[in-house]
């Protein structure tokens, strides 16, 4: 077999797509082996559900990781992305993403692409997947302990602030059902075209990384 | 009443694109539809064995009016063993000088003789408007495989899928100009790897995009893919690692060229 395949002399290197169901060594020392300052993502388009597994993910998170604190030590000033793409008659919504690339994702961006629809999911520092799968059938979300900024603007939890734009994209899909109202309790509502559910939501917890804790902690009422 | 061929052209691209039956009763409703709906029909042309007979007793090697709307032109032969049998490339070549506007050639399975280079003017009437070509289990010398790419100055998008190259004595050329856009492999567990491997960093390849189908399998010495790789490294931006078992995702896109 020989040394694995490696990219070191790819100065130019912007993005790097990995079609393999099962990611082994040989992928590993790929990834690993990236020196370009422009890499901007690195996709897996895996025929089959193994991304469900931890197995599979864990050591990629360190891997990711290593590789963007080398790159960072070059001089790397881009935010790097780990996209996932799949096809969705072969996803499972209920297997959720809470422990998926954790470590990466105080480092650079996770996000999850629907071949067949195009939708595409930006996963937060700790965003847990089966809630957005909730909130997309939500009528309205209540937030408890507002943030200083309207829940309408694009950024909805803080002005003026860098925040993880993933968690920016999810929580402005949400806002963009209704108008922001003013319930009683003081929490912001936002009603939606439905009617139906409503989802108390905590503020996302700032992290020392510029990141949040977001859904994972939230109340929901149904 | 006829409606604008730009109309026709808008209606006509609701239908499913393998939906030929609908584009063939739609041809027949009025002699203005005929042209839209041919444009569809042929934009893209796959020749096999089944169907070569049908297309040869239908349509004149001299129709420059129907050939001119394919963009796209795929003429193989299914792998078959044993015994399988290949299309008659010359009986082929007369259809070529037709195709006005070809953008995608694909040959596929057939024998390239070396003097090929003494007979590119068959190719002359697409030369300035293809853009891609794939070659897979095509026999031919790399004398016969630099004269052809080179013949091409706009292709962008080369594809080489287990050559079997032929022994040839003559001093391997150069290419005129660098090979740009996107360079596909496929060769796993191919002979024809080592010899592309150790050609290739002699040509002039600036690629931003590499696709090597099988670069992650078990199989073959990754020096030779990691020759590949650095031929293109300088100006590489894009590369895809496949291992044989996701061939659908590079099946699907290619299926609509």
């Amino acid at each position: 077999m020989g040394n694995p395949l490696t990219l070191k002399r790819c100065p130019e290197l912007c993005r790097l797509e990995i079609l393999k169901n099962f990611l082994g060594e040989t992928e590993h020392t790929v990834i690993s082996s990236i020196t370009s300052l422009n890499l901007h993502t690195i996709a897996f388009l895996p025929d089959t559900h193994c991304y469900s597994s931890p197995h599979y993910w864990n050591p990629l998170d360190n891997i990711a990781c290593g590789l963007v604190n080398k790159l960072r030590a070059l001089g790397y000033k881009h935010t790097l992305e780990l996209e996932l793409q799949f096809e969705s008659a072969k996803f499972d919504p209920k297997l959720g993403f809470r422990g998926f690339l954790t470590e990466f994702r105080e480092r650079g961006r996770v996000r999850i692409l629907n071949r067949s629809s195009g939708e595409l999911f930006n996963l937060a520092v700790r965003f847990s997947f089966a809630a957005y799968i909730v909130l997309r059938f939500l009528t309205h979300v209540v937030v408890k302990r507002v943030a200083r900024s309207s829940l309408g603007s694009a950024h909805p939890w803080r002005d003026g602030e860098p925040r993880d734009l993933c968690m920016t994209t999810e929580i402005s899909h949400v806002c963009s059902l209704g108008p922001v109202q003013r319930p009683s309790h003081g929490a912001d509502c936002i009603p939606t075209h439905t009617g139906g559910m409503v989802a108390v939501l905590q503020p996302p917890v700032p992290t020392a990384l510029g990141g949040c804790t977001s859904m994972d902690g939230g109340n929901w009422e149904g | 009443m006829s409606l604008p061929h730009e109309l026709l052209d808008e209606i006509f691209s609701y239908l499913p694109p393998n939906d030929k039956k609908s584009l063939r009763a739609c041809s027949l409703v009025a002699r203005g539809w005929v042209s839209p709906a041919r444009r569809r029909l042929f934009s893209s042309v796959v020749i096999t064995e089944d169907n070569y007979q049908s297309w040869k007793d239908t349509i004149s090697p001299t129709d420059i009016e129907l050939l001119n709307h394919v963009r796209s032109l795929r003429y193989f032969t299914a792998l078959r063993t044993p015994g399988w049998v290949s299309l008659p490339i010359n009986e082929f070549l007369i259809y070529l000088p037709s195709f006005h506007h070809l953008q995608h050639l694909s040959l596929c399975s057939m024998r390239i003789k070396s003097d090929i280079s003494q007979q590119l003017g068959v190719f002359s009437s697409f030369r300035h408007t293809l853009s891609s070509l794939t070659f897979h289990a095509v026999t031919l010398t790399w004398f016969a495989f630099i004269a052809i790419v080179d013949y091409f100055p706009d292709m962008r998008d080369l594809m080489v899928s287990h050559p079997i190259w032929e022994i040839h004595h003559r001093q391997p050329i150069p290419l005129s100009r660098p090979l740009r856009g996107k360079l596909s492999i496929n060769m796993h567990k191919c002979r024809g790897l080592p010899i592309f491997s150790d050609r290739l960093p002699g040509l002039k390849v600036e690629c931003d995009e590499l696709f090597i189908l099988g670069g992650l399998d078990p199989g073959p010495p990754t020096s030779h893919y990691q020759r590949v790789v650095d031929s293109c490294g300088k100006s590489l931006q894009r590369l895809r690692l496949g291992s044989c078992a996701c061939t659908f995702q590079y099946i699907r896109d290619h299926a609509g060229r």
